[in-house]
């Protein structure tokens, strides 16, 4: 199937919307040089949760079609961000803090995976007809 | 323009042009997790370079968190590793986790290497 131009203004929108998000939570919450990125681990870490709640959401209420590109891969894509992540990695590391950097990148891998599933069992207990 | 606008104008780009990279390679019979791929390499080399290069102000609002940020995700990364260990498809979150630490980390370092 095609790409629709709907879908690509839908997406837009929403990625505009959840960059300033992060835009906004990058700029209260600064971060220093050699200092773990809480901003960009927050917005990721939001992000998954909230993934896996749309996604729950999306599969057991069989939800509107303009939801999945404008909320999760618009909204939620645009709040969340690897390049961030990638390059905040190899500044720690390269600016000499390797375990920080290390423990980094595993605690986000892995509390991203988990936050999803935490959403999606959210989403279950909320959504599922029983 | 203020940082805000240019924030919003360069994800306005990067977010439709990780939709249509992931949306083409699935119609051509890849997983999602080649598009998710694509788009955090280059997005991580884009960025290597820029904060690599000491880019000003309206550089990083514009390239730097809005179309770099916007082209590159983590909830969708992660949705897709979750989906695949429920799935009992592990060889494919372990692939992807692999290829996000040597491809998109080594091309955040790159980026930041050669210009820095």
């Amino acid at each position: 199937m095609a790409v629709r131009t709907r879908d690509l203004a839908l997406v837009a929108v929403g990625g505009v919307l959840g960059s300033l998000t992060r835009y906004a939570v990058g700029t209260a919450v600064p971060h220093p040089a050699g200092a773990w990125p809480w901003a960009t681990f927050a917005v990721n870490l939001a992000a998954s949760v909230l993934v896996g709640l749309v996604a729950g959401f999306a599969y057991w209420r069989h939800a509107a079609h303009w939801v999945r590109p404008l909320v999760m891969t618009g909204f939620l894509g645009g709040l969340s961000t690897f390049s961030a992540f990638a390059v905040d990695t190899v500044t720690l590391a390269e600016g000499g803090r390797a375990a920080l950097a290390t423990a980094y990148v595993v605690v986000t891998f892995i509390a991203c995976v988990v936050a999803v599933g935490a959403g999606t069992a959210v989403a279950q207990r909320i959504w599922q007809q029983r | 323009m203020t940082p805000v606008l240019l924030v919003a104008l360069g994800a306005a780009v990067g977010a439709p042009i990780r939709y249509a990279v992931t949306h083409h390679l699935r119609d051509r019979g890849a997983t999602t997790h080649a598009g998710t791929l694509i788009v955090n390499v280059v997005g991580s080399l884009v960025l290597g370079l820029l904060v690599g290069g000491g880019a000003g102000d309206g550089a990083t609002a514009l390239v730097g968190i809005g179309f770099c940020g916007a082209l590159t995700t983590m909830s969708t990364l992660a949705l897709e590793l979750w989906d695949s260990v429920i799935e009992r498809r592990s060889h494919h979150a372990v692939a992807s986790v692999v290829l996000h630490l040597v491809l998109g980390f080594g091309a955040a370092w790159l980026g930041w290497a050669v210009v820095s």
